[in-house]
């Protein structure tokens, strides 16, 4: 069984969070922590799996994590799970985040909670496994989103600030690199 | 701080911050991000978090806010939540979301209640209605949303309210539908097995629609059922063994390919499920065993999927305890594992190693190389790993060498669930392989110093069992005992030792202490007090040592002028109550030099026959009987003087003013505690020449009657009588000495010529009277206790009963009454009574569970059951040794805390020493 799926950038900081058995906010901000502290010690060509870990479930518990450029994805699953099949299902997950936010970043992690859970709906429901095939997972993906679409077309008109972050954040953008061009 | 935000997530997606499909975040949520973006530190950031979180709350709670705003807000309150900030409030208004909204506002309340709610929340109720409508509801995406909170939200005593909704929706056209309702079910059975018993054909003939989708999530159902119960799944195997088969073959649609392999999640999946079944059915076990070798034939090796089936693979062929060409096949398999370049595949293979050098050594030869090179693995999980191989190619042989890899690991390592591990291989290897007896001890050693502090009471249970067995039974050779005696010392000495060490060291040094003779007297005395007094020692070792301390006086290991004055130098410090006065106690024993020749048989007098002598004697002098403090109160017409507070005031005989001379009958029926076994019980305890019986069972014997009874008593009994008397007169005689003043304490004698009377037939009769004054004007509860006296440990024993007279008295009393403390009664009479009494209210808070203890079983009112437990419970977790030897004396009557007792007394054994627990035991299995 998959107890939480656990997605946070280099700096720890949680960009997505499910725990599918119940831990009370601060352990699970604590497992989040000690989590990030256990995997970002690790080199990257050392396996991608660790055992153990004194929050979730002792000694009957492995994480298993991929690295990609900002972020990592890291499964916390029990020693029923197989440790290769989960990692084969985290690069499903994030292929299709990648298709459905067509080229997917960190920030829409950030502000497209609604959807990036939606999409991990599809694969995981209540710690197990749901669907693997990632066709399948898009189109009702997409089929959830053209029904959004058609309900937003008919409150079409309604007062509501709806704008996209490419503009808006424009200035937060510049901000920031000139911060990244300091480092 | 977020220099990275907007990098690539994958290397193979192009660099862009936009998003094309759909809606994007609001200004406010945008606003919001930047403004955590921007936080330079965690208080900042906090700050920019209490402001959002306050302007939320406002604005979520106004009246009329349109469904997208509210969408916006949940969005919010969903990422602030994730941050680890508090955010009940929005709890209500997810769940009002998601019963108000319709579709897309619908899923986004029900998202809200998953991340925010959990199961046992109040809001669960509120929900469990919506739950139950969209459920009803046509539109699939609605039964969807729903089926999904359920499985998440809903608590297991609220499932029967939706069980037949969704077992009905296992019917639905559409397979997503059902594929939902499978796994919404999976988490019910999770919950509550029993409830879905009734569905179980349904569930079961999942397994076999039309749909691979929800084919795949009924294996996972039923990969639950397997596990809890593989027997009675075994007709589950032959449906698996031909799901396995399509998919192998290739039959099912392309779509479901993943790396060109056909569905191998599900293959994984029902080969864990196959392997779980095998064990039990030889037909199956070769369906399965055919089928794996068509796996291994056609699985590719291009795919990093195709690893993870033959991993599963070789996991099902090592569960078979298959063909031996089957395993050399999986064995080639694991060399393809071990060597691959891969560090994840390298892990698998070792883990694979593992298993297959669990069912024969002989498959880690060729990975020799191989293995002592990753033993400095630099990634540390195939290097835990690798030990787990060492571990399985243990041999006598080898058995030293793999042993020194754990214990080098066990010393460096931090992790606390690895340390338990290997100190858990470390002692199973040697009690597999018993070698070197000196190479025993030391690897059980280094593990309790490296690892005591991470083990879990099991463990350490198992050590000592361990040594025990081994080395502390008597045909054991003496060097081996002297060697882990040397051990025991020098863990003693040192100051780094853990708890759960130095208790297992004091227990060995408790039982191996007459090899303690050949050390100083200083050194050995030195050894223990230093360990008595250092500070913050938890109470468990202190009683430890006093237990030791107490071998060494009884066995006569060191001599008795110094160790009393070295002890009576350890009585100046901070010390807890109950330990004061067993230092007391050991005092008087060294003052008294009194020997225990260990060899001595060990016999009960459970009944105390010979204070009868002085019961009868005293009543004779027309002293009331003694009777139960419940008794005494509920009698009428009585007049007997009772401090106001104390029910239980040790009320003898000479408190009476007056007393119903007709009653002394009946009361004698209900008082236990003078003896109240039959005659033939009598026989076998403990005899005293000179006795005559007061007591039968019809209560008080008439003086006739008393005389015939007493040679019956004499012949009664034979074996061990006579060393018991002399001890017994060794014991008592000593007493005699220092009685006079002592006697006027414990017995409450109000008069000199009372009390001189009463020495006289002390002095003549030896020495009954001075216990049995005591015992019938103490309390019946604190009475029992004395009847557990054994004879190497009748002194403390004896001791113990005025001490808790004492302190049961002390705690009744009022101030101006406390004149007697409670180291008069140690024999301590020329203690100033001031100092005494300034020391008294030191001890009594010390000690004050202790007089908890006493006043409450003192208390006649209250419930002796109650009052058992309590004291076992108290007993158990201070491990105070002397509630335990109080609390055996009541449960001698009761079968099931009689087993209690003698658990707890088994389990407490290392601070009880193991022989008293063994006959504490053993008292419990004979009085059966």
């Amino acid at each position: 069984m998959i107890k939480a799926i656990l997605v946070f950038n280099n700096h720890g900081k949680p960009r997505l969070s499910r725990f599918y058995q119940y831990y009370p906010e601060d352990m699970q901000q604590q497992i989040v922590r000690e989590t990030f502290h256990l995997v970002s010690k690790r080199d990257d060509n050392v396996c991608n799996f660790l055992e153990g870990g004194t929050l979730i479930g002792g000694s009957d518990f492995k994480i298993i994590y991929r690295h990609y450029a900002t972020l990592y994805f890291v499964f916390c699953v029990d020693s029923s799970e197989s440790e290769l099949g989960i990692l084969d299902l985290i690069q499903v997950f994030v292929e299709t985040l990648d298709k459905c936010f067509e080229n997917v970043c960190e920030l829409d992690l950030i502000f497209h909670v609604d959807k990036v859970h939606y999409i991990l709906a599809e694969l995981v429901m209540g710690g197990m496994v749901l669907e693997t095939n990632m066709t399948e997972i898009i189109t009702r993906i997409e089929e959830q989103n053209k029904l959004e679409k058609s309900e937003k077309a008919k409150l079409d008109g309604t007062p509501v600030l709806i704008q996209t972050y490419e503009t808006l954040d424009l200035s937060i953008l510049n901000e920031l690199r000139e911060k990244i061009a300091k480092m | 701080m977020f220099g990275n935000l907007f990098g690539k997530t994958t290397t193979t997606i192009a660099t862009g911050g936009s998003d094309t499909s759909g809606d994007a975040a609001s200004a406010g949520f945008t606003t919001f991000i930047g403004k955590v973006s921007r936080a330079n530190s965690k208080s900042d950031e906090a700050h920019v978090v209490a402001t959002e979180l306050k302007n939320l709350a406002a604005n979520i709670a106004a009246p009329n806010q349109s469904m997208v705003q509210m969408r916006d807000y949940l969005c919010r309150v969903a990422y602030i939540c994730m941050m680890g900030y508090e955010v009940e409030f929005a709890c209500i208004h997810a769940v009002k979301l998601a019963q108000l909204g319709t579709n897309y506002d619908k899923r986004i309340g029900y998202l809200a209640c998953c991340l925010l709610l959990h199961r046992n929340h109040d809001l669960i109720l509120l929900l469990i209605n919506t739950i139950q409508k969209d459920l009803k509801s046509s539109n699939i995406l609605d039964n969807l949303a729903a089926m999904t909170a359920a499985a998440q939200l809903v608590p297991a005593e609220l499932i029967p309210s939706l069980l037949p909704m969704i077992v009905a929706k296992l019917q639905h056209q559409r397979e997503l539908v059902r594929q939902k309702a499978v796994l919404c079910l999976h988490q019910f059975q999770f919950l509550a097995p029993d409830l879905l018993a009734h569905c179980k054909e349904s569930l079961e003939r999942a397994l076999l629609d039309k749909d691979p989708g929800v084919m795949a999530v009924a294996v996972q159902l039923v990969a639950y059922s397997i596990q809890r119960n593989a027997a009675g799944c075994i007709h589950l195997g032959d449906p698996l063994v031909s799901v396995l088969q399509q998919i192998v073959a290739r039959k099912l649609s392309d779509i479901f390919n993943y790396q060109t392999i056909p569905f191998p999640w599900l293959q994984i999946q029902i080969i864990k499920c196959l392997s779980a079944l095998v064990p039990h059915s030889e037909v199956l076990k070769t369906k399965v065993s055919s089928i794996i070798r068509v796996i291994l034939q056609r699985n590719s090796i291009k795919e990093k999927m195709a690893f993870a089936i033959l991993y599963e693979c070789i996991q099902c062929i090592v569960k078979m305890a298959p063909e031996k060409d089957l395993l050399d096949e999986s064995a080639q398999h694991v060399k393809r594992f071990v060597n691959s370049s891969n560090p994840n595949l390298q892990y698998i293979g070792v883990k694979m190693l593992v298993s297959l050098v669990a069912l024969n050594p002989a498959y880690a030869v060729e990975y020799q190389d191989m293995i002592v090179q990753s033993l400095e693995h630099k990634d540390t999980v195939i290097h835990k790993k690798m030990h787990g191989v060492l571990y399985g190619i243990a041999c006598e042989a080898n058995v030293k060498v793999v042993c020194s890899k754990l214990l080098q690991q066990l010393k460096i390592s931090s992790d606390r669930f690895w340390k338990a591990e290997l100190a858990t291989m470390v002692v199973s290897l040697v009690s597999r392989f018993p070698v070197e007896p000196q190479w025993q001890i030391n690897s059980l050693f280094n593990t309790l110093w490296c690892s005591s502090g991470d083990l879990d009471r099991t463990m350490l249970k198992d050590i000592k069992q361990l040594i025990g067995d081994r080395f502390l039974s008597k045909d054991c050779d003496p060097q081996c005992q002297q060697y882990l005696l040397q051990k025991c010392i020098s863990a003693l000495v040192s100051d780094k030792t853990a708890i759960p060490l130095l208790q297992i060291a004091l227990w060995i040094v408790g039982s191996l202490c007459s090899f303690l003779k050949n050390m100083e007297d200083d050194k050995v005395l030195m050894l223990f007090t230093n360990l008595l007094l250092q500070e913050n020692m938890p109470f468990s070792i202190q009683s430890a040592v006093i237990t030791c301390i107490h071998k060494l006086v009884a066995m006569g290991i060191v001599e008795q002028v110094s160790m009393a004055t070295k002890l009576t130098e350890c009585l100046s410090h901070e010390l807890p109550l109950v330990i004061k006065q067993q230092l007391n106690i050991i005092i008087k024993m060294c003052s008294l030099k009194l020997k225990v020749d260990p060899s001595d048989t060990v016999v009960m007098d459970l009944t105390l026959t010979f204070l009868d002598d002085l019961v009868c004697a005293r009543l004779e002098a027309g002293a009331e009987p003694y009777r139960p403090s419940h008794l005494r109160h509920s009698l009428p017409g009585q007049h007997i003087i009772l401090t106001s507070q104390s029910p239980a005031a040790p009320s003898s005989g000479l408190e009476v003013e007056e007393v119903d001379e007709s009653m002394i009958g009946d009361r004698a029926t209900v008082d236990s505690s003078s003896s109240p076994k039959t005659d033939t019980e009598r026989d076998s305890s403990l005899i005293q020449p000179d006795i005559k019986r007061v007591w039968g069972k019809q209560g008080r014997l008439d003086a006739s009657k008393e005389k015939k009874s007493t040679p019956k008593n004499l012949t009664g009994q034979k074996r061990t009588s006579s060393e018991q008397d002399n001890l017994a007169k060794a014991l008592f005689g000593g007493l005699q000495k220092n009685e006079k003043a002592s006697l006027k304490v414990f017995t409450g004698f109000e008069d000199d010529d009372q009390y001189d009377d009463y020495l006289n037939n002390f002095k003549t009769d030896l020495p009954g009277p001075w216990s049995n004054r005591l015992r019938s004007s103490i309390p019946e509860n604190v009475n029992v206790e004395t009847m557990s006296i054994r004879n190497t440990g009748i002194i403390q024993e004896s001791f113990n009963v005025l001490n808790q007279f004492a302190m049961s008295n002390e705690s009744t009393k009022t101030p101006k009454e406390n004149e007697i403390d409670y180291l008069q009664l140690q024999g301590d009479i020329n203690l100033k009574k001031d100092a005494s009494n300034e020391n008294n209210g030191e001890q009594i808070s010390e000690g004050s569970l202790y007089n908890d203890l006493n006043n409450k079983l003192a208390g006649a009112e209250v419930d002796f059951d109650a009052q058992l437990s309590q004291l076992l419970e108290a007993s158990v977790t201070s491990g105070d040794v002397h509630c335990l030897h109080r609390t055996d004396g009541f449960f001698k009557e009761d079968p099931v805390s009689k087993t209690a007792v003698s658990e707890i007394a088994l389990e407490n054994d290392g601070f009880l020493d193991v022989e008293s627990c063994r006959i504490k035991h053993s008292i419990y299995t004979d009085s059966d």
